[in-house]
């Protein structure tokens, strides 16, 4: 026996967009109750093994090494976040229904995106402090916390998700993983990120400055360990795919058949 | 402000025009009617409601409700309209009550009226023992039910249902349709992809029949209803062949080659003969088998399409 419907057609308000939003968050905390805290957790140990680990390929650690090593770990994690987890994530959604089923809610796209963005990126904050700790306690390392190197971070996070997020609307799940893997491999093996520019030729280095990546770890190391000049030129690079990011989650969620 | 909402000749194809969805849709669903839409597998019934929500586009065609261009301001769609899915809605590593709820929150449910409504929905699908229960640990018939919870939380005026009673058991089917009754009676338009022909004839308040993307009927089950009753079918098993001369005037007869199986379909001015026709079949050992019923809806149904 029905005893009670809850509202009729004239009755009818759509929620308001503070509501909306909040329930997109909450419903995506409560799918991934379980991962979050595992993704945070692989992202600490993450952290800890390059500071600890990518040192011992090193014969002996100079006040350079030490910098692009501790930056590296920050970078990489933000990296690792955004192009890989994050996007493997987003990926199974698409699989599980879950992403055809948002596209069906009374919920923008772009609050679908923005949402996904601030749960992954809270949930990176975890390891790239312990980044940041396992860098001080390592390396006996100064940090420049300050609301530029604290911007600087949550843009680059949130720029590495909106990458992964753009591969894992638009590739297939194969095609996905592998471009995932490939930019987790240059970023910890042929990325100047955990050592100096200096040591690729130049030609890949004009390269790298237009890919996300060098960019990033170049803000890092100019904002929270000040040790070279802050570049607009690297912001802009990192806006720039940020945006791009954006839009093309954006243009894949918002395609209909 | 009229409020029905209206369809005008939506067409749809895939592969370069090669699959035709849906050809020259023009229907109007009605606030406080119930809607079947049947059809065969393939016959374009989930494109036409995927259109309607918005996230399929028509290559042609309008579809407005009270003024409202859904192709053009499909925000406005989601917002008007909860669709349940043809597969079931995602649970994974949500609890029934959890699914249920944030579907609510997104849709407008106020903090305080959310239990209420979660338990007052499981309470009416007979569902409470599940809410708690894990969605991928859930039965396909409590997932589907749990789908339906989904979109049926503070529901919007418009309510598609894309087969709601599959999986499910016989007692919650009718529980689903007693809902989307009050749904309806509460001036919801209601719109529901079944295959299941028996609940179209019982349930619903007009069927809309689609074959090969066309609508091929579009009536109200009452006139569906005293069709099926206007006429009857008499099957019959015989151990030996029958005369087929002898076989009494009918609408139309239909023999199972080397099943000795009859089917003769009949008016109801024309049974008093076959009945008498049959007992002497009876009374001379040939016929061993027999059974007279209204014609069954899904021989008409058969006769409706090209299946």
């Amino acid at each position: 026996m029905v005893k009670k419907i809850h509202s009729t057609t004239l009755s009818f308000d759509p929620p308001n967009y503070i509501q909306r939003f909040t329930g997109v968050i909450w419903w995506s905390l409560v799918r991934h109750k379980y991962l979050l805290p595992t993704f945070s957790l692989v992202e600490i140990i993450l952290s800890i093994a390059i500071v600890y680990g990518l040192g011992l390929f090193l014969p002996s650690i100079g006040p350079q090494e030490a910098v692009y090593l501790s930056s590296g770990t920050i970078t990489i994690g933000i990296i690792a976040v955004g192009c890989v987890l994050a996007a493997q994530i987003i990926s199974t959604a698409k699989q599980d229904g879950i992403v055809n089923y948002q596209k069906t809610l009374p919920v923008s796209r772009g609050e679908i995106i923005i949402a996904d963005t601030i749960i992954w990126g809270v949930a990176a904050l975890p390891g790239i402090v312990m980044g940041g700790i396992a860098a001080v306690i390592r390396f006996k390392i100064h940090l420049y916390i300050s609301p530029t190197s604290i911007l600087v971070i949550i843009i680059s996070l949130a720029t590495m998700i909106l990458i992964g997020f753009s591969l894992a609307y638009w590739l297939p799940t194969n095609i996905m993983s592998l471009i995932t893997q490939v930019i987790m491999i240059g970023g910890l093996l042929f990325s100047p990120i955990t050592y100096p520019a200096s040591r690729i030729p130049d030609l890949l280095y004009a390269l790298y400055q237009f890919l996300p990546f060098v960019p990033t770890s170049d803000l890092i190391r100019a904002t929270l360990f000040k040790s070279s000049q802050f570049s607009w030129a690297d912001m802009f690079v990192v806006l720039s795919w940020g945006l791009i990011g954006y839009g093309l989650s954006l243009s894949a969620l918002s395609r209909k058949e | 402000m009229v409020t029905s909402l209206s369809t005008y000749s939506i067409s749809k194809n895939y592969k370069h025009g090669r699959i035709n969805a849906n050809k020259n849709i023009t229907v109007d669903f009605s606030p406080g009617e119930i809607t079947a839409l049947t059809g065969h597998n393939g016959a374009g019934k989930t494109t036409l409601l995927k259109q309607i929500m918005g996230v399929v586009k028509p290559d042609s065609g309008s579809i407005t409700y009270r003024g409202i261009s859904f192709i053009r301001e499909s925000n406005k769609a989601r917002e008007l309209i909860a669709m349940m899915p043809q597969f079931h809605a995602p649970l994974v590593g949500v609890t029934l009550r959890q699914a249920i709820e944030a579907v609510g929150k997104i849709r407008g449910i106020s903090h305080l009226e959310m239990n209420e409504s979660i338990d007052q929905i499981a309470h009416d699908l007979k569902i409470e023992k599940w809410l708690n229960i894990p969605g991928q640990k859930l039965s396909g018939g409590l997932q589907r039910l749990t789908s339906f919870a989904m979109t049926v939380v503070a529901p919007p005026p418009i309510l598609l249902f894309d087969e709601p009673t599959n999986d499910v058991d016989p007692v919650r089917r009718i529980i689903v349709w007693e809902y989307l009754r009050k749904l309806a009676n509460n001036d919801h338009i209601i719109v529901v992809v079944t295959h299941n022909l028996f609940e179209v004839e019982r349930y619903a308040d007009r069927y809309i029949l689609l074959n090969e993307g066309k609508v091929t009927q579009d009536e109200h089950t009452s006139i569906l209803r005293k069709e099926l009753l206007s006429s009857s079918l008499l099957s019959i098993t015989s151990n030996k062949p029958l005369d087929e001369a002898k076989i009494p005037d009918n609408l139309n007869t239909n023999i199972k080659d080397g099943a000795l199986e009859y089917s003769i379909h009949l008016t109801n001015d024309q049974i008093p003969k076959a009945i008498e026709w049959l007992l002497q079949g009876i009374k001379s050992n040939k016929i061993t088998h027999y059974s007279l019923s209204p014609f069954p809806l899904d021989m008409l149904y058969r006769g409706l399409t090209d299946g």
